[in-house]
């Protein structure tokens, strides 16, 4: 037998067994609610391969044993890192946005109720590109209506995502989705080694809030009540049970009336849960008007 | 329970005084799967706005309301606001680019496209 | 068409910069020039947007084509997939070696059964001989008075038992007799049958399965090239964006135009109708390229949905016109396979139904050979007792002591004669129990057997059924995409009259041009700045050339996309 040389990877090494792929995808499904195929296996494996050599572990295999031994929660965190697809951008779905603009802000407006600031949920925010787009969109309309105030929770499960949405520094190409005179009036240009970054400024990072939060928790420790909730391309990923449980449990914090935006491959249809269909992608939660 | 399903398909506005390039924005797009509704000058689009509107393809030179004058009627139109605007013309003079750019269009196509490049612009903004 | 001489042009002369009036004074001229060229313009769009119209058609008539061809080589590659498993049920079905165990069966069935049959019979002239010697018993011991009643029991009991024997071998003969002929007719009727699968069966599932391979393999290789053909049909598909690329030209060459008559319309051209000429020429050629291109892009389409439907048509006949590989026959064969095995598994079960029969008989007849083996004890130990009381009388009892000798040496006989019985018995039951499970195995698997392949014969045909349909399908559409192709390249023939008002028209400026050469500053920024297209950048070449008298690189096409 030939002796193995501690943390290289070889060719065989890179592949999970059935059995190992098995238990991760269980574990997945039941922490993150996230469906695991084994059409999945594939991009589990080389998602899981840069942790692997950080760790300097012999295999795949391997990592799947040290995660289930690991006596604390640390490597559940890089786990969960790992695993999630995180693609967004700023502006996606553009139609939402036109939508919020012409028609959810100006109801709001005419009919809220003194003081009240117009909450604003991002569920699974990823990098942050989702709740800054909507920072921009509210503060315009702030800006043509001095009444009108805002607030936006952002939340995530992957605290890498959330680091970098906290940051809200961006490559330049990141951000030209985002019409030029927003991007003009709402991001700082970086200077020097810097210069193809741009940073969202101080004032629109204050009004956003993020946090770490999984949808799969009984509670969402949440006390205020959305008039609309972006749930964007998160629950894709999820079975049909598992949203219908979440949208529920989402439900219970938005205010009777409030929007709930959906990703356009998503659809809600089928799914016993307390909201009506408006336009594409877009729902109303019972009650209100 | 929600019952009632609303289309999936998006609507995409394109504005053009040549008949054969909305023929052919339509060609390529209804390919791809999305509605399209052609209007011929950026008067006539903003007569014709559909709802939900996902994007706006325009020419630049037409008569009545040219491509500028449509993009900067677009941008203080409350429900289009954020509606992308791709701007596709045989124009290729910076100038008139930057003019597009400084009122409010997201993209520039240079005709003549091929529909592979027209759709994956489209995709790309929309997200 | 009304055609336009040179004479009716000749009065045009372009006016001095200084009028103020533009290159062209002589406004009826430059609107005849301005008129001409909007409506051939106009007129060309009809033409180009009837082609446009029909792309969409065509595309869907194309990717119809396309999923037409790959649910092709969806059902074929299932078919023969389906097709060698049914090869491996021809294979079992035409192997006689299942059979080896039921035919030492039968015949060992039949071996025991003439045994059986045999001893049966030599019980006969057994009980005969006791009869005998039961009279002479009674005979001999009337001689000997009273003291012999030992004697008379004994003879009474040897008739008694004699007729006993005689009662149960009379019975099981019976038995032993339908036993025996029933086994004889197994035998038979299973060498009738093992003759058949071997002359039939045999011969016609390899056969079959000879077929069946290459009906697999062939549908595998349609298959294939159906995947191909689906490909190809993609690629043609795809390849209408050199047309949408192309259509646009006319877009392109209608602006062109127009900016060559606002440079006219302006009031500092003149000194540039050179340029205005040399643009014309330009959108001339732009033009024909585009139709050109057009044309091509049409033609190349309706000349590839050709090869490949010729591609397709080639295959599938091929395909029907194998060797032996007739569809029919194919089916038909599997059918026959499958009514032969249906034909066994009857018989199959009917063997396993007479061996429980048999066996039913069969327990009759052990039941006699038991009795008769204790008869044949009991009456040994009688004659044993009687020999014992014939020594106490000594000499006088000789002829008796002889007798008792004889029916203790009979009832030995009957002792083992029943003892055979009862093994051969014992045997036959086995066999007999055998065969009753191995039949009924056997006739359960040929009776799947059966099922598999008149199913598979069945599933054959609906897979060549519904894959001649949609080879039908595939062939009217692409035929109908072609013809329509065919007319819309007749149709697209409205170009030349364009053609030739633009070529009209560069000429009439060229004309004015000789006398048109002195071009200000302002009339070459007037003209720059309307010539601001990607596809004018010829014009500014020009311009730079002219102002410098160098040669100049045109800038660069460029990328076609960029986002703000
Ligand atoms: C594809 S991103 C969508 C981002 C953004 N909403 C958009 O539409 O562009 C999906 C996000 O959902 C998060 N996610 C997945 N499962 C989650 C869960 N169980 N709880 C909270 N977030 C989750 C992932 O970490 C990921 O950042």
């Amino acid at each position: 037998m030939t002796a193995r040389r501690e943390s290289v990877i070889e060719p065989g090494q890179t592949d999970l067994s059935p059995q190992a792929f098995e238990r991760l995808a269980q574990y997945i499904t039941k922490e993150l609610g996230i469906k695991m195929p084994e059409g999945k296996l594939p991009m589990v494996q080389s998602r899981l391969l840069r942790r692997v050599r950080e760790l300097g572990l012999p295999s795949l295999d391997h990592y799947a044993a040290y995660f289930f031994d690991s006596p604390n929660q640390d490597e559940r965190e890089h786990f969960i890192n790992s695993v999630t697809t995180n693609k967004t951008d700023f502006f996606r779905e553009p139609e939402h946005f036109a939508f919020l603009c012409g028609t959810v802000l100006p109801e709001f407006s005419a009919g809220r109720a003194a003081g009240r600031r117009f909450q604003v949920w991002s569920a699974g925010c990823s990098s942050g590109e989702e709740p800054y787009t909507l920072a921009m969109v509210l503060a315009e309309y702030a800006a043509g209506d001095a009444a009108f105030d805002f607030a936006i929770l952002a939340t995530d499960v992957s605290t890498r995502v959330l680091k970098v949405a906290h940051e809200g520094v961006y490559d330049q190409a990141k951000v030209l989705p985002a019409p030029l005179e927003l991007r003009r009036k709402y991001l700082l240009r970086g200077r020097g080694e810097n210069e193809s970054l741009v940073r969202v400024s101080p004032r629109l990072r204050a009004k956003v809030s993020f946090h770490s939060l999984n949808f799969m928790a009984d509670s969402f420790g949440i006390r205020d009540a959305f008039d609309a909730v972006f749930f964007r391309n998160v629950m894709i990923y999820f079975e049909r049970s598992t949203q219908e449980q979440v949208i529920n449990r989402m439900a219970k914090h938005m205010a009777p009336g409030a929007y709930l935006f959906v990703g356009h491959a998503e659809s809600l249809a089928g799914l016993d849960i307390p909201f009506r269909p408006v336009r594409t992608s877009v729902y109303r939660k019972a009650g209100g008007v | 329970m929600v019952e009632k399903v609303i289309s999936m398909k998006r609507t995409i506005l394109t504005v053009d005084d040549s008949a054969t390039v909305r023929q052919m924005v339509a060609y390529a797009l209804k390919s791809a799967g999305y509605d399209v509704v052609e209007a011929k000058n950026g008067e006539d689009a903003l007569g014709r706005l559909p709802s939900p509107l996902s994007l706006v393809i325009t020419d630049l030179n037409m008569p009545v309301m040219n491509g500028i004058g449509l993009i900067k009627a677009l941008r203080a139109h409350p429900d289009a606001r954020y509606v992308p605007i791709v701007v596709l013309t045989t124009e290729s003079e910076a100038a008139k680019k930057q003019e597009a750019r400084a009122a409010g269009a997201t993209a520039w196509i240079v005709k003549p496209f091929r529909p592979e490049q027209l759709t994956a612009v489209v995709q790309k903004v929309l997200g | 068409m009304p055609v336009r001489t040179e004479s009716r042009w000749r009065w045009l002369r372009p006016r001095a910069a200084s009028d103020g009036g533009g290159a062209f004074g002589a406004g009826e001229t430059f609107s005849e020039i301005r008129r001409e060229l909007t409506q051939a313009m106009a007129s060309t769009e009809e033409g180009f947007l009837e082609a446009g119209g029909r792309l969409l058609d065509l595309r869907k008539a194309i990717d119809g084509a396309a999923d037409g061809a790959d649910s092709l080589a969806g059902l074929l590659s299932e078919g023969a997939g389906s097709l060698s498993a049914l090869d491996q049920a021809l294979l079992e079905a035409a192997g006689v070696s299942a059979y080896d165990e039921i035919s030492r069966l039968v015949g060992d069935l039949h071996g025991r059964a003439h045994a059986i049959h045999g001893a049966i019979q030599n019980i006969e002239p057994i009980v005969r001989t006791f009869a005998v010697l039961a009279v002479m018993t009674r005979v001999e011991s009337a001689r000997f008075g009273g003291g012999s009643a030992a004697f008379a029991g004994l003879a009474d009991s040897v008739r008694e038992l004699s007729g006993q024997i005689a009662a149960s071998a009379g019975a099981s003969g019976a038995s032993a007799k339908a036993l025996l002929d029933s086994a004889a007719h197994l035998a038979r009727r299973f060498k009738r049958l093992a003759a058949q699968r071997e002359q039939s069966l045999g011969p016609l599932s390899r056969a079959t399965g000879g077929q069946v391979r290459r009906r697999s393999a062939e549908q595998a290789r349609v298959s294939e090239a159906s995947d191909r053909i689906a490909a190809r049909f993609r690629d043609i598909s795809a390849s209408a964006g050199d047309i949408v690329a192309a259509m646009q030209g006319h877009d392109i060459v209608r602006q062109q135009i127009e900016h060559v008559l606002e440079v006219l319309e302006g009031a500092t051209a003149a000194g540039t109708t050179q340029l205005e000429a040399a643009q014309l020429d330009h959108s001339r050629v732009t033009f024909e390229r585009s139709v050109t291109e057009i044309r091509a892009g049409l033609e190349k389409i309706e000349t590839e949905a050709g090869q490949v439907a010729e591609e397709s048509d080639r295959l599938f006949n091929e395909r029907q016109e194998g060797p032996d590989a007739g569809p029919s026959q194919l089916e038909s064969g599997l059918e026959t396979v499958a009514a032969i095995l249906g034909e066994h598994a009857a018989a199959d079960r009917e063997l396993a139904q007479v061996a429980q029969g048999l066996l039913n008989r069969l327990s009759g007849i052990s039941g006699a050979v038991a009795s008769v083996q204790s008869i044949g004890i009991e009456m040994r130990r009688n004659a044993l007792n009687a020999a014992v009381q014939v020594a106490q009388l000594g000499s006088q009892g000789q002829a008796l002591e002889t007798i008792a000798a004889a029916i203790q040496a009979l009832a030995h006989d009957v002792e083992q004669l029943s003892a055979k019985l009862d093994s051969e018995s014992a045997g036959a039951s086995q066999a007999l129990s055998d065969l009753v499970d191995r039949a009924g195995e056997q006739s359960a698997r040929s009776e799947e057997r059966f099922e598999r392949l008149r199913d598979g014969a069945r599933r054959a045909a609906g897979v060549r059924r519904s894959a001649e349909s949609v080879h039908g399908e595939t062939k009217a559409a692409i035929a109908a995409i072609r013809a329509d192709l065919r007319e819309t390249i007749e149709a697209f023939g409205t170009h030349q009259a364009c053609l030739a008002a633009i070529r009209r028209a560069g000429d009439v400026l060229r004309t004015a041009a000789a006398g048109d050469t002195n071009a200000g500053r302002d009339a070459w920024e007037a003209a720059r700045s309307l010539y601001t297209m990607r596809s004018e950048r010829l014009v500014h070449k020009a311009m730079a050339e002219r102002e410098s008298g160098v040669a100049v690189e045109a800038a660069p096409d460029g990328d076609n996309v960029e986002f703000f």
